[in-house]
């Protein structure tokens, strides 16, 4: 039953990944705003079923079902497609959704390759701390995700020379968001960008710490330099540099500060990527079950 | 749901504290579960599959976990503070 709610947001996720993609192609206005509204409205359906889907094997498992490769994916897609409509409502910006979607059917593809059967806990994760650390970690994981998915988008837009430079009148309207000239859709995104991330980096720095807690409690350290624990470690302080170079950019000789946040976003959503999987598959450490 | 076999899906130990005659402390821990007397922490860390009577025990003192739980917890405010509270004053103050 849960394996076939996920199969169906799957599906759901794929047809918003397609609407947001002909979305940002569309020129007609009233186009635009029907598949920018199917777009959002399939995400959302998708996010509720995809609830539904964990809710159901948490009540099978009788944990949170937060434990393995496979649920961890799937946790996953859900916290990237969610954080992102969440940003989506705040910012009233629709272009980066098309990469937020398709990271999301990639994350839920990437599930089939992993045993969905429900097993019992091994005793280390017997705790409660395992919600809240697995929870915030993957918070953090998908906000980065979305960040990065808005630099890719802001990346393509600046190659193709539709970022205008600060105190440069805008160029006239081209085929973006009909309600915003150019220049005001890449402050937008900019500040998209920025936002996504600072909440990852609250989110990451919470689940280290929560990591930490348990630790103490689990082993009687609260830090123990494994391969996972650095390389989240890694991951952070990558963003804690994009976070601070806003203000000390110019010390740096930096002149274009988005595009190097945009750079920083991608370069960190790699270190996620690592520290999520490459530490799992290429290096073994406390963190081997998940 | 089904038990992969050789996996445990738990172990654990009883400990008692005796202090001179008396058992002054109890208790049954296992791994997400220490027991705490007197400054020191004693976790359960391993255990013998072949002799059960055996246990695996781990003796921890760091009086310094408190400090940096308290490290923690600054580092958490800071970062909520900076990030979202420090904005909605600013603005506030324009206003």
């Amino acid at each position: 039953m849960s394996a076939n709610l996920i199969n169906y947001s799957f599906l759901i996720f794929m047809v918003s990944s397609f609407t947001y993609a002909f979305n940002n192609f569309a020129k007609a206005k009233r186009l635009k705003h029907v598949l920018g509204y199917v777009g959002s409205l399939s995400l959302l359906a998708g996010v509720i079923v995809m609830t539904a889907a964990i809710l159901l094997r948490w009540q099978q498992a009788d944990r949170p079902p937060f434990s393995n490769m496979y649920e961890s994916l799937i946790l996953f897609a859900w916290a990237i497609a969610l954080i992102y409509l969440v940003l989506e409502l705040v910012y009233g910006l629709r272009i980066a959704g098309v990469f937020a979607a398709i990271l999301a059917v990639i994350t839920i593809a990437a599930a089939s390759f992993f045993d969905d059967s429900i097993e019992p806990l091994v005793p280390a994760l017997q705790s409660n701390w395992l919600l809240y650390h697995v929870l915030t970690c993957f918070v953090g994981y998908a906000a980065f995700a979305v960040s990065a998915a808005a630099s890719i988008v802001y990346l393509i837009l600046k190659a193709r020379g539709r970022v205008p430079e600060a105190g440069e009148p805008a160029p006239a309207a081209g085929e973006t968001d009909s309600v915003r000239t150019p220049g005001e859709l890449i402050r937008t995104m900019e500040s998209f960008n920025y936002e996504a991330v600072r909440f990852g980096f609250l989110f990451l720095g919470v689940g280290i710490i929560t990591g930490a807690v348990w630790a103490n409690e689990a082993w009687g350290t609260y830090w123990s330099w494994d391969p996972k624990e650095t390389w989240s470690l890694i991951t952070w302080i990558i963003y804690a540099i994009m976070i601070h170079f806003k203000y000390v950019s110019g010390k740096f000789g930096i002149k274009d500060i988005n595009t190097f946040n945009a750079v920083c976003s991608i370069i960190g959503f790699l270190a996620v990527i690592f520290t999520y999987f490459g530490v799992n598959f290429l290096i073994s450490g406390l963190h081997s079950y998940a | 749901m089904y038990v992969r076999e050789n996996t445990i899906k738990d172990f654990y130990s009883i400990l008692q504290i005796i202090d001179g005659d008396e058992v002054v402390a109890e208790k049954q821990i296992e791994v997400n579960d220490p027991l705490a007397y007197g400054g020191y922490v004693l976790y359960q860390s391993s255990y013998d599959s072949e002799n059960l009577s055996w246990s695996g025990l781990q003796v921890k003192k760091d009086p310094g976990v408190t400090l940096v739980y308290g490290g923690f917890l600054i580092q958490i405010l800071g970062m909520i503070i900076i990030f979202y509270v420090n904005p909605l004053v600013r603005k506030a103050r324009k206003t």
